[in-house]
């Protein structure tokens, strides 16, 4: 070992890792589907990344320029969609707003409400669910019902009562989406993790002297997660459907929001504006439509891919 | 059964509460087991031999409850009834002084680990001291033979840190810093030794091949290699008792014997005792230099070996040796079935099944005598 450089004991410690992430990129070669989503979702992140330099925030034409580079700028106040041009790449829509800055800022709006609202619910899905499961009795009664309680009631209806009661705003919107979300999430993993229990090696691992905590932890958990994981990347894109929903009722952003949901809105007088002419305003919907119908596509293709790779139990078979 | 036994049952009940009724499913059960032998402990399927068995780590599944009597462990910490024992000092116990091999190694290994990281564990529940103090030496010898400076800062770094484990494994600094991404890499010296560690321990087991064993996951490995693992889980901390719930009833015979020969010759290299369950009279007479028989929660008949064969007393173990296939010789059972604990027969458990039973035997339940010398039988024949 002395022999070694520290360079070379560095790259012999991390081989095993790499080996592993080599074999997981080998799994995701073999279904093209997945490799699809990926390179949906990528294409996005690039776009919400590189969003000040796709779109700038101060163009010429803006008639005025907020300090918020998630108020779409406007250039006039014509109610009239205009098609792309040189000046607007793909047109505008009902009352001057870019449909291109739009688009590209509603993309980081479309990140931040789908990861932010997945994550929260999965945590308190997870955080009950695990209580639930392990604890049993009394505990896992109490919160079931509880859960059961939320379940009942039709999400998008009980998540547009709790937006018109906490106030409309996008933050609200979130908020309510995983107010409604979180019972699924705590389902499942409940269910898993009680089936976990019964296994062997929990015995195994109890009778090799592990605590509580570590039993739960390291052999639990990391048997049961995966169903909720996988869940939770196919609800990714559903979530930014359902804050569109919920835009597209007026419940959500503002109406000068970067928001594919109220871009939507926007356009929804313009679908059969005039009856001889149905194509007329066509870039004033298919756009937004295009984009969250992909976005959301991609989610559910790469949860596909998450459950291939990270699966340990399926993933070497 | 005398002070020195490794391990003493006495009297240990354990019920089953559900929902049909309470299922008594151990009955003053008595057991001892000498230091450094092997007891088979056999018997028909539900008659409480695995559940003997997890009584003895206080590990009873949800529904039962341990009602009364004692088990004494004597280990070289001393002399405990593990029933009045706290779960953290029980805790100590498991896997340490009494560990287990179980049934089926496939469902007895966690899919989502390799081996290394199996076996390992089991070392760092109970070895972390020694594994630090391993660690330190190592650190210290890198240190004396390197001249880099850049690596020596870093050693240097993992030497404090190892000092502080060794001289207080409880720190708050420790486990701040075992928390932090780039830091908490110190602990690969300590993986490294675990490493060691286990692939000695898989060579032992006659694994083949143990460096490349230990990178592989639970289902790439055979069903005799992936007991091997199991039991090496097992002896990782050189238990004093080692339980085996049926190792071999899911493997083929070829491997079987491989299995029941390397428990053996573990057992003389680690000066464990065996506790081995089987339902299986050819294993036992393999394996085992004495032998408790079960019938429906009670001990009906212990005996070393070569006299319970030549010379069995209880009704049911003749009934048992009788019914063992031979050929030439012309298929037996025993008459009737195995009775519902929920409501066991009066007097002797096996009076409804037994060929001399009396009137005596549907009333009054017999005791455990010592008939010959170190063999007694629960039977009113023999008073």
């Amino acid at each position: 070992m002395s022999g070694k450089t520290w360079f070379q004991e560095f790259k012999a410690s991390i081989k095993p890792s790499l080996k592993e992430m080599r074999f997981s990129m080998s799994r995701l070669k073999d279904s093209p589907l997945s490799i699809v989503g990926i390179v949906i979702i990528i294409f996005f992140a690039i776009i919400a990344v590189l969003a000040p330099v796709l779109a700038p925030t101060n163009p010429s034409w803006a008639v005025y320029q907020s300090f918020d580079p998630f108020k779409i700028p406007r250039d006039g106040y014509n109610p009239i969609p205009t098609p792309p041009n040189d000046r607007h790449l793909l047109g505008t829509t009902e009352y001057q707003y870019d449909l291109y800055y739009g688009l590209v800022w509603g993309t980081i709006t479309a990140f931040r409400v789908g990861l932010w609202v997945t994550f929260t619910s999965l945590a308190i899905g997870l955080l009950l669910g695990v209580l639930a499961g392990y604890y049993g009795g009394v505990i896992d009664e109490i919160l079931m019902r509880f859960t059961d309680v939320v379940i009942a009631f039709p999400g998008l209806i009980l998540a547009m009562a709790l937006v018109t009661a906490l106030g409309v705003s996008l933050d609200n919107v979130m908020l309510a989406l995983v107010l409604v979300g979180w019972p699924s999430y705590t389902r499942v993993i409940r269910g898993e993790i009680l089936k976990t229990k019964q296994e062997v090696y929990v015995e195994a691992a109890k009778a090799a002297g592990c605590s509580d905590l570590r039993v739960m932890l390291r052999h639990i958990l990391p048997n049961s997660i995966y169903p909720i994981i996988i869940m939770a990347s196919l609800d990714t894109g559903s979530i930014v459907l359902a804050a569109a929903a919920l835009s597209f009722l007026g419940l959500g952003a503002p109406p000068d929001y970067a928001d594919w949901g109220q871009l939507i809105a926007r356009s929804r007088l313009w679908i059969v504006a005039d009856p001889r002419n149905l194509l007329e305003f066509w870039h004033a919907f298919v756009y937004p439509g295009l984009f969250l119908f992909t976005f959301t596509l991609g989610w559910n293709l790469l949860g596909d891919a998450a459950r291939d790779i990270m699966d340990p139990t399926i993933r070497r078979r | 059964m005398q002070e020195k036994d490794l391990l003493t049952i006495k009297d240990l009940d354990v019920n089953f509460y559900t929902y049909e009724g309470v299922v008594e499913a151990l009955d003053h059960v008595n057991l001892s087991l000498k230091d450094g032998e092997t007891l088979g402990l056999v018997g028909e399927t539900g008659c409480g031999k695995s559940v003997t068995s997890l009584s003895v780590l206080v590990l009873v599944p949800s529904p039962g409850k341990i009602q009364g009597g004692s088990i004494v462990v004597n280990s070289p910490n001393g002399q405990r009834d593990v029933l009045t024992l706290d779960e953290a000092a029980m805790r100590k116990i498991r896997g340490e002084e009494i560990s287990m091999i179980f049934q089926d190694p496939r469902s007895a290994l966690n899919p989502v680990y390799n081996v290394e990281d199996q076996i390992g564990e089991v070392f760092m529940q109970h070895r972390m001291e020694e594994l630090n103090e391993e660690a330190l030496q190592q650190i210290k010898k890198d240190l004396a033979e390197s001249n880099n400076a850049f690596k020596k800062f870093f050693l240097r770094y993992q030497e404090g840190i190892y000092a502080k484990a060794v001289s207080n494994p409880k720190a708050l600094s420790l486990k701040v810093i075992s928390r932090i991404p780039v830091l908490n890499r110190y602990k690969n010296k300590v993986k490294q030794e675990v490493r060691k560690d286990v692939v000695r321990l898989l060579g032992l087991m006659k694994i083949p091949d143990p460096e490349r064993v230990v990178d592989m996951f639970p289902h790439e490995l055979s069903g005799g290699m992936a007991q091997r693992v199991v039991i090496a889980m097992a002896l990782s901390c050189n238990p004093g008792l080692l339980i085996a719930d049926e190792p071999t009833t899911n493997l083929d015979v070829t491997i079987q014997a491989q299995i029941l020969i390397l428990i053996r010759e573990l057992k003389e290299k680690f000066k464990s005792s065996v506790l081995y369950i089987t339902h299986d009279l050819g294993v036992v007479a393999e394996l085992c230099d004495r032998v408790a028989v079960m019938y429906a929660g009670n001990v009906a008949e212990i005996a070393y070996v070569e006299e319970l064969f030549k010379n069995p007393l209880h009704p049911y173990t003749q009934a048992l040796l009788e019914s063992i296939p031979r050929p030439g010789k012309k298929f037996s059972s025993i008459e009737g079935e195995v009775p519902s604990l929920i409501k066991p027969p009066k007097g002797c458990r096996f009076n409804p099944r037994c060929q001399k039973a009396t009137a005596l035997c549907s009333t009054e339940k017999p005791a455990l005598v010592e008939v010959d010398k170190d063999h007694f039988v629960m039977c009113h024949l023999f008073r």
